[in-house]
């Protein structure tokens, strides 16, 4: 059973990534420029976004159905954490009470502190924390090194090379991670070429 | 509760509701029924702006600012994010209603002004006024931004105060259209009217319970309503 399979996706008429599928295993680099579609079809990908027409399945469940989405971890290109509320509260709230682990694992130093006062940097970790948090088989990440200094970068490549989860990796940081995946693809205009 | 804007208007209402005997004082005439007015009136329109405020707020920073992302790296489907959210907002203006009473209660009786036995009614009226509006903004956010889903709610929340005054107009010219108009609008938008028992406790006048639990039950049939509309909406529409 495939890890994701996409078909025949179209958003507002434009159609993206005809036929994707991506096998248990595997770490897929989606590369592209600004605007190719790759946040888009990540957003897809995890039922945020409702297709105008085709489907998306998570190893053999429809991306609608909510316990597909258990096997997701899913990181964002722009940051959806809560100002007010601190990595340990975040963690509880999405059912991960005991991520503290992860958190270090990830080098988040104020897990304590609200994430409003947290740097870019820090912010980042919290997020990848919370995606792979859980475990989750199938690991969606736009941008994963965004905002994140050399040790950082370093850190983070480490955790995710640890990882077994199938990857989707959307990035513009193609040599940093290159070591990382099994298979790149480009995405140009929201089609693959 | 964490939100800036609960701890700015706090201040705001005890300083609306604080003014009422100095209001009153200067209200030639009107005595005890000055300050039960007055009062009534600042912490009325203060719940409702803040059934404004949390109605767009709690989902509307799922939808516009990305926060539901967090909820769908959980096995949550759209109805229960809404339904979650919902819950939350009428049990923080439960919260929000209960102080206000509280609060209107005590000013009133520091001033010298006995409380009609009718007032026992006003947390029950002012929460299901609250839940209305707030689901009705709610909704609205389903469909538009934050901030014009609130100005919205606000102005169907005027019109379901006007639609009573509206209706006796129709009925004391005898006009059709006025009439025919007044029973469309009934249908299309919750009569606030229903709720609103200003008058009975500012004049001491005695409130059928059986009324008060059927205007309760009206108000939740709204927020059944605005809900069910709301996960209409969500179940076709991007989030995040």
């Amino acid at each position: 059973m495939s890890a994701l399979v996409c078909k025949g996706l179209q958003k507002s008429g434009r159609l993206l990534a005809t036929d994707l599928v991506i096998e248990p295993g595997e770490r897929v680099a989606l590369v592209g420029h600004n605007g190719a579609g790759k946040s888009t079809l990540l957003r897809l990908a995890t039922g945020l976004l409702r297709p105008s027409a085709g489907s998306v399945m998570v190893f053999g469940k429809p991306v609608d159905d909510p316990e597909a989405r258990t096997d997701i971890g899913l990181l964002l290109d722009r940051s959806t954490l809560p100002d007010r509320m601190t990595a340990h509260e975040v963690m509880a709230q999405c059912g991960h009470t005991d991520a503290g682990g992860t958190l270090k694992l990830l080098g988040v130093e104020e897990a304590d502190k609200a994430i409003g006062t947290l740097s870019s940097g820090q912010r980042q970790r919290v997020a990848l924390a919370l995606a792979l948090a859980g475990s989750p088989k199938l690991l969606l990440l736009d941008e994963p090194l965004s905002g994140l200094d050399d040790p950082g970068v370093r850190t983070v490549s480490d955790v995710l090379q640890a990882s077994k989860a199938t990857m989707l990796i959307a990035t513009h940081r193609r040599d940093t991670l290159r070591d990382l995946w099994t298979r790149e693809l480009s995405l140009a205009g929201g089609r693959l070429v | 509760m964490r939100a800036r804007l609960f701890w700015l208007l706090l201040p705001l209402g005890l300083g609306l509701v604080a003014t009422a005997p100095l209001v009153s004082a200067l209200s030639l005439g009107a005595g005890h029924r000055g300050v039960l007015d007055i009062s009534l009136t600042a912490c009325w329109l203060l719940l409702v702006g803040v059934a404004v405020a949390q109605g767009t707020r709690s989902l509307g920073h799922d939808l516009h600012r990305g926060s539901a992302a967090l909820f769908f790296a959980r096995p949550t489907s759209r109805a229960s994010l809404a339904g979650g959210r919902l819950a939350g907002t009428l049990a923080v203006l439960a919260l929000f209603t209960l102080g206000t009473t509280t609060v209107w209660a005590g000013i009133n009786l520091g001033a010298g002004v006995p409380l009609p036995s009718t007032a026992l009614w006003l947390p029950l009226m002012w929460w299901c006024e609250a839940a209305v509006v707030a689901s009705c903004a709610f909704f609205l956010v389903t469909l538009v931004r934050p901030l014009p889903a609130g100005f919205l709610a606000m102005g169907l929340w005027v019109a379901g105060h006007l639609l009573d005054p509206y209706g006796q107009l129709a009925a004391d010219t005898g006009n059709a259209s006025l009439a025919s108009v007044h029973q469309a609008l009934s249908g299309l938008m919750p009569n606030y009217g229903v709720l609103d028992i200003h008058d009975a406790v500012v004049a001491g006048a005695s409130l059928d319970p059986l009324s008060q639990l059927w205007a309760a039950a009206y108000a939740l049939f709204w927020v059944g309503v605005w809900f069910g509309a709301s996960v209409l909406v969500l179940e076709r529409s991007d989030v995040g």
